[in-house]
Order: structure tokens, then C-alpha cells, then sequence
């Protein structure tokens, strides 16, 4: 059915059986699901029951790349991993960029599904037809940069991609992340702590194949044409220079940088985080991904104060945010300091540095005091508590046991109403954002398959006011409401579309930065490239790539309410519902979520009492296996 | 005429060689054409609309931290203490 794109080829391991497999790529499963996210959406679904503990041998971790990886269309040097979450106990993925997913097509695979646990400490080497578990014992208690180099060093090559995870995966942090390229992080929902527990150390890859096209002239017109729209386009210039830092001035400037734990949405000491400061300071290289003629990622270096001769690629915009604003920490030195150590240790930047600002805010209540937590100073902006709780939490060590288990678990430890102070949902710690000064990401907020996500539906045009690209991709007839960060109105709509689009983006997979932000592809360029790679007419129609995408959001919305998610859990922290924003130009602001749930839930086809996909719905996507899975539990 | 304090973010910053300044104008394309006039030409290719009549849709300017411009520069006045701030092109996140 396929004639390009894909390798036709599922690696299977199984570790408790020492067991290695290799079946083929289901047509039926590509023409479904396309690739990357909707892939695993379906064999999670299949394969992952209510019944399995996230941290068991059980669960499954699944690696999947998509048709577009590995070949020279932009942006697609990304490779998925999913899994049940331990910090979520739902659906679990993170995207990351580097080289490793087309390195992995290279070496003739589509996907990598584990399962098992391995009984002493192993990694996984695929160099093309060799597919091997090695011992990993060696390799234990090291980090991820020690891991990757020494994976490299005794294999004699250093073009092996390596994924590793570090101390904090061997210790089950739930927010533990898996570390590719030294600096690239699948970051969310604690995939490296699967792989922990699974003795897992690391997958290694090397191929020497190629990806094939269906029609090899054409796409390389097309993809010749994209790389030209990506060097024309002024974001995608400013991204080049400054990479997504530029945000942090912006943000400001519109009350949505979120601070001190989101109590407020301005940050006074901003500048010391802009991107013209960390340009002008700090910044060392620039560098990029596979195929991608973006090159946000900056490497920036510290040269004076207590971090003088830290040197690290990062951080993002999420970083300066998660151990910078949202902690009070205007010092940069600080933050490239624990932003390597995350890098090293294979932490999540976004959970624990949202976890370090939650203690920070019960420690201001005084709902927690120095005597809870070994005499720490848990007050905002102190800089050196941040890198010091790092290796704590890497290791499990004190005060670090407590911060490895997130915000919804400490809270429910500590009580005294500290559940009030978690910026959560669906135990996932939020991004930086505030549905406050930026209404359509509170709905994505609440409503995200993996929780408090800016990824998987993140709107932009109400909060830049980019009125042009609303009107292409919504409709003129929905300005000016739409680009207005502080009405309910047509948010719910914006990111129904845009969930399902971005669906296909991860499908594909092709990074959030040429689609999303800066704004230059969207779902009638993958109409164009898809036949073309993968030699399948079907995905040239806009309206079957739309169903693909809603058909994979819909599978991703069922396997959450088979695990008990419903309507309540698609809520906010009071913060946002009941606190007016205190300060800045969305002063007064709060959330309706309830009018964008109400609209969010008829146009998706979700019941509106329970947040259940109707019978129709599921049947309209051809997810019947899902109506007789329901109907079985009780559920439908 | 008011005075009001116009702030430069990225490119912008680099052309004009200013973090900030302050200007006497009354209008807000006014002041598009002053920042105009103080960078080279891929500068200003960046910050006017193709005719030159207008702003490029994509630069964002936001007054007070409040009102979003996109456009139609020239219908938005001016009072006394507004801080204008000019970005480039910018990503969501």
C-alpha cells in the first residue's frame, strides 16, 4: 500500500525474556494513524490496560518515528517515546528533536516497542540487522553524558545516537525525562522512569540505510520550496538568533510570564532573562536538529559569579520560566546551572521546577516551615537552593524523596490545603503559561490528553494578535473575538482545529516549530507532502488528514477515560478560576472554563455531563474496537 | 505633543542601536516611520508592510502592555506616558 516513508518495520523486545522480534508494519495501522503519536496511540490503547501499573514490567515503552522522519523535508529530525505515565497514571508521550529517530529509520525501523524489565541493568544496541541487549551494569548510577559517551567510546563510533536516562530514572522520579544528545529531552510525563523500570538504560542506534520516497523528484521540489519559505520567514530568523528566549520580553509585555508559582503574570527583574541579555552575555553557538533550517537551539556559557565556566546548551523559554520567573530567580547563571544538571540527571526542567516553586509558595503560606524541609531555605529566588535540590531529587536523598513525586502527591502528603498551591492538572505540572492573559491555553490546559500541556493544542494568535493567520486557519467571521486573550469566545473552536492539526504534526512527525510557531506549515502542505512521500492518495485529502487527526485525539481521549478521567478532571487550579490575575495589563482576569468546556465537548462529540466520546462519535472515526472495549467495562 | 517611550525588542534593538527612547508624537505610524528612518534597509524592510503605508502584519506592537497593533497604525493616537513596545516576529509558548 505504501511506497515510501516507512520501513515497514516494528521492533518488539522484550527484556524479560531477553527476547527480540521483528514484525511488520501493519498496512491498516498506517493508513489509520499515519505515524509518531497516532502509531502509539493505537498500540497503547491495544496493549496497555487500565489493569497495568505504569511502573510495571507490564507497561510498554514505545518509540515511534513517523513517514516524514529522516528525510529532507524540514524539522523532521523527531522521534516520539509514549508509555503509561507514572506521574499521570494516563496516556504519557514526549517528542523530542536530534538525531535519533532518523537514525533509527535509517536502521530499518519504524518503531521500538519494549516491554518487560530486564533482570539486571542492560541498553538496547541496533546498528542496522544487529539488535542486541548488552549489559549495562558498567553504565548504572552514571549520567546521561557519561552514559552517551561511554555507549559511544566502546562501541568505537561516534555517530551513535544514544537516548539514556540518568540517576533520576534508575530512581523512579516520576518526572524523570530520557536525555538524547546530550541537551534534547523528552522531557513530559516521566518516560525515563519507565525505562528505569524496566533496568533500561539506554537504547543506542546506528543505520546506514536511507529513507526512500514514493516519488523522490517531486518531494525534493517540495521540500527544496519548504526550506525556502523556512529562509524567508522573519520568526523563523529571530528564532535562528535568539530561539525561543525571544519569548520571555514578549510575555512580559502582555502579563503572561508566569511568576512566583503563577501567583502573577509580570516578573519585574524580566530583563535579566531576556533574550537580547542572554545574546549579548552568555551565548556561545548556535545549533540545530536533524534537517532543520531553524537552528533554535542556543548553547549559552556563564563566565563570572558562583556559575562562572557553566556551559550548556538551553535553556528554553520553558526553562527561564521554570527555574527563573516561576521561582523569582532573575539570576541566568543559576538557571543554565540547573538546566545542565536536569540534562545530566535526566530530570523534567518544566516538573521540578514547577515542584521547587509549589514548596517555595507553601513555604511563603508558611504551610510548610524550615524544620519540614532540613532547615532549607525555600525562599523565592534563592538561586542556590534550586541547584542544590537537583542531585537530592536525582538521588531520592531527604527532601529530594518528597520532590521527586511531583506536586499532586506532595500536596496530598503534606494537606493543610497545599493541594490548593499544586499547579497541576491531571497531575502534570504546567507549562509556562496563564489562561488568565491568554484564554485559549487555559482550555488546552484542562483539556490536553497528557494534562497541563502547551503542546498539543496551543493557540497563538490570542495571544501575539496575529489576525492573518487566524483568519487563514479559523475563518474571517471569527475576528476580531478570536485573537482576544481575554474573551471565552471561539477559543474552543480554535482548539479543537488546531489539536486535530497538530495531531497529524505528530503524526508525521515534523517539529512544533514549523507548523505551529513560526506559522509557516499547516494541514494543506502535509496534504501536499504526504502522497508524495508515502505513495498514498488517501492522505491527500485535507478532510481525511482532519478525521485522521480527530481520530487519534478521540483514541488518546478513551484510553484516559478508560483509566477513570472524565469532565472533572478536565478543570484548573483555583488560581486560575477564582484569583484575579493581580497586576499587569490583564489585571482582574480570571477563567470561564466551564462556557469553553460546554463548546469544547459538543464540537469533539464528548458527552458534556461526563467527557465521554459518544458511541457515534466512535463510530464516525472508526474507532469501533473502542464502543466494544466501553461496553464491556461499563463505560458506553 | 505627548511624549511617550518606545521600547525595541530584537532586530529592532540591533538596528537602532537603543533599548529605548523617548519620542514626541501624537499617532503611532508617526512614530513606525521614525523607527523606520533610524535603521538601514533590511530593518525597515522588516518593520513596514510591503507599500510602505503601514506596519508588516507579522511585527507586533503592543501599547501599555495592553493593546495588541497589527496594523492600521495610523488610526491609533497617542496620549501622554504610553510606552510603545516593538517586537519582531516572535514564537508562541
Amino acid at each position: 500500500m505504501y511506497k515510501g516513508g516507512y520501513k515497514g518495520k516494528i521492533l518488539r523486545v522484550n527484556l524479560s525474556k531477553n527476547e527480540i522480534k521483528i514484525e511488520p508494519l501493519s498496512k491498516e495501522l498506517v493508513r489509520n494513524y499515519i505515524g509518531g503519536s497516532g502509531f502509539a496511540a493505537k498500540i497503547l490503547y491495544d496493549e496497555v490496560g487500565p489493569e497495568i501499573d505504569p511502573l510495571s514490567p507490564d507497561n510498554e515503552l514505545i518509540l515511534a518515528t513517523g513517514p516524514l522522519t529522516g528525510t529532507l523535508w524540514p524539522t523532521t529530525g523527531r522521534i516520539m517515546f509514549a508509555s503509561k505515565s507514572p506521574l499521570t497514571e494516563i496516556g504519557g508521550e514526549s517528542h523530542v528533536g536530534g538525531f535519533l529517530g532518523p537514525e533509527l529509520k535509517f536502521a530499518g525501523y519504524d518503531m521500538i516497542i519494549v516491554k518487560g524489565k530486564a533482570k539486571s541493568p542492560v541498553y538496547l544496541y541496533i546498528e542496522d540487522d544487529i539488535v542486541e541487549l548488552r549489559d549495562a551494569k558498567h553504565l548504572w548510577g552514571s549520567d546521561t553524558h557519561e552514559t552517551t559517551k561511554i555507549i559511544q567510546e566502546e562501541n568505537g563510533d561516534p555517530e551513535i545516537q544514544v537516548a539514556a536516562i540518568g540517576p533520576a530514572g534508575e530512581n523512579l522520579v516520576l518526572y524523570a525525562c530520557i536525555i538524547i544528545n546530550l541537551a534534547r529531552a523528552a522531557g513530559r510525563t516521566g518516560m525515563g522512569a519507565v525505562m528505569g523500570s524496566k533496568n533500561l538504560k539506554a537504547i543506542a542506534v546506528r543505520g546506514t540505510g536511507t529513507v526512500e520516497v514514493a516519488d523522490f523528484e517531486k518531494f525534493m521540489e517540495l521540500a527544496e520550496e519548504a526550506h525556502e519559505r523556512i529562509d524567508k520567514n522573519p520568526q523563523a530568523r529571530e528564532m535562528t538568533k535568539y530561539g525561543t528566549p525571544l519569548l520571555v520580553a514578549y510575555k512580559q509585555e502582555i502579563g503572561e510570564l508566569p511568576t512566583r508559582n503563577h501567583q502573577t503574570g509580570v516578573f519585574n527583574e524580566w530583563e535579566k532573562l531576556s533574550a537580547e541579555t542572554l545574546r549579548e552575555n552568555y551565548w556561545v553557538k548556535t545549533r540545530a536538529c536533524f534537517g532543520c533550517s531553524i537552528a533554535c537551539k542556543k548553547a549559552f556559557k556563564v563566565t563570572e559569579g558562583p556559575y562562572a565556566g557553566t556551559f550548556s546548551e538551553g535553556p528554553e523559554y520553558e526553562g527561564l520560566y521554570a527555574f527563573g520567573t516561576n521561582c523569582g530567580n532573575p539570576d541566568f547563571g543559576s538557571i543554565l546551572k540547573a538546566n545542565l544538571l536536569c540534562n545530566k540527571y535526566g530530570i523534567d526542567i518544566i516538573s521540578a521546577g514547577a515542584t521547587i516553586a509549589f514548596m517555595m509558595e507553601l513555604y511563603e503560606k508558611g504551610i510548610i516551615s524550615r524544620e519540614d524541609v532540613e532547615g532549607l531555605n525555600f525562599t523565592w529566588g534563592n538561586h542556590e537552593l534550586i541547584v542544590e535540590l537537583l542531585p537530592k531529587i536525582a538521588h531520592r536523598e531527604g527532601i529530594g524523596n518528597l520532590l521527586a513525586e511531583g506536586t499532586y502527591r506532595i500536596a496530598k502528603k503534606i494537606g493543610k490545603n497545599a493541594e490548593k498551591y499544586a499547579i497541576q492538572v491531571k497531575k502534570l505540572e504546567m507549562s509556562g503559561q496563564d489562561g488568565r492573559t491568554h484564554r485559549s491555553i487555559a482550555l488546552g490546559h484542562a483539556t490536553a490528553a497528557r494534562g497541563a500541556d502547551h503542546l498539543r493544542s496551543l493557540i497563538t494568535v490570542d495571544q501575539l494578535g496575529y489576525e492573518e493567520i487566524a483568519k487563514q486557519r479559523f475563518g474571517e467571521d471569527k475576528l476580531p473575538e478570536i485573537c482576544n486573550p481575554y474573551t471565552e469566545k471561539y477559543k474552543a473552536y480554535a482548539t479543537k482545529i488546531t489539536e486535530d492539526v497538530y495531531a497529524i504534526r505528530d503524526a508525521l512527525i515534523v517539529c512544533w516549530y514549523s507548523c505551529a510557531w513560526p506559522p509557516i506549515f499547516w494541514i494543506e502542505d502535509f496534504a501536499q507532502i504526504l502522497p508524495i512521500a508515502t505513495g498514498i492518495k488517501e492522505f491527500g485529502s485535507i478532510e481525511e488528514l482532519y478525521k485522521i487527526g480527530e481520530r487519534q485525539v478521540t483514541l488518546k481521549r478513551a484510553f484516559n477515560v478508560r483509566e477513570g478521567i472524565r469532565r472533572k478532571d478536565d478543570t484548573l487550579p483555583e488560581r486560575f478560576l477564582k484569583e484575579p490575575m493581580p497586576e499587569g495589563p490583564g489585571r482582574g482576569q480570571v477563567v470561564n472554563l466551564d462556557v469553553m468546556l460546554d463548546e469544547y465537548y459538543e464540537l469533539r462529540g464528548w458527552n458534556k455531563e461526563t467527557g465521554i466520546p459518544t458511541k457515534e462519535k466512535l463510530k464516525e472515526l472508526g474507532l469501533n474496537f473502542v464502543i466494544n472495549d466501553f461496553e464491556k467495562r461499563g463505560i458506553l | 505633543m505627548p511624549e511617550v517611550k518606545v521600547r525595541l525588542y530584537g532586530i529592532f534593538r540591533d538596528k537602532v542601536g537603543k533599548n529605548e527612547f523617548l519620542v514626541n508624537s501624537e499617532n503611532l505610524l508617526d512614530i513606525i516611520f521614525h523607527v523606520a528612518s533610524l535603521m538601514g534597509k533590511e530593518g525597515e524592510k522588516l518593520l513596514l508592510n510591503e507599500d510602505k503605508s503601514d506596519i508588516n502584519p507579522l511585527v507586533k506592537i503592543v501599547i501599555n502592555g495592553e493593546k495588541i497593533v497589527t496594523r492600521n497604525t495610523a488610526e491609533v493616537s497617542l496620549k501622554e506616558g504610553d510606552v510603545i513596545a516593538i517586537f519582531p516576529p516572535v514564537g508562541g509558548g
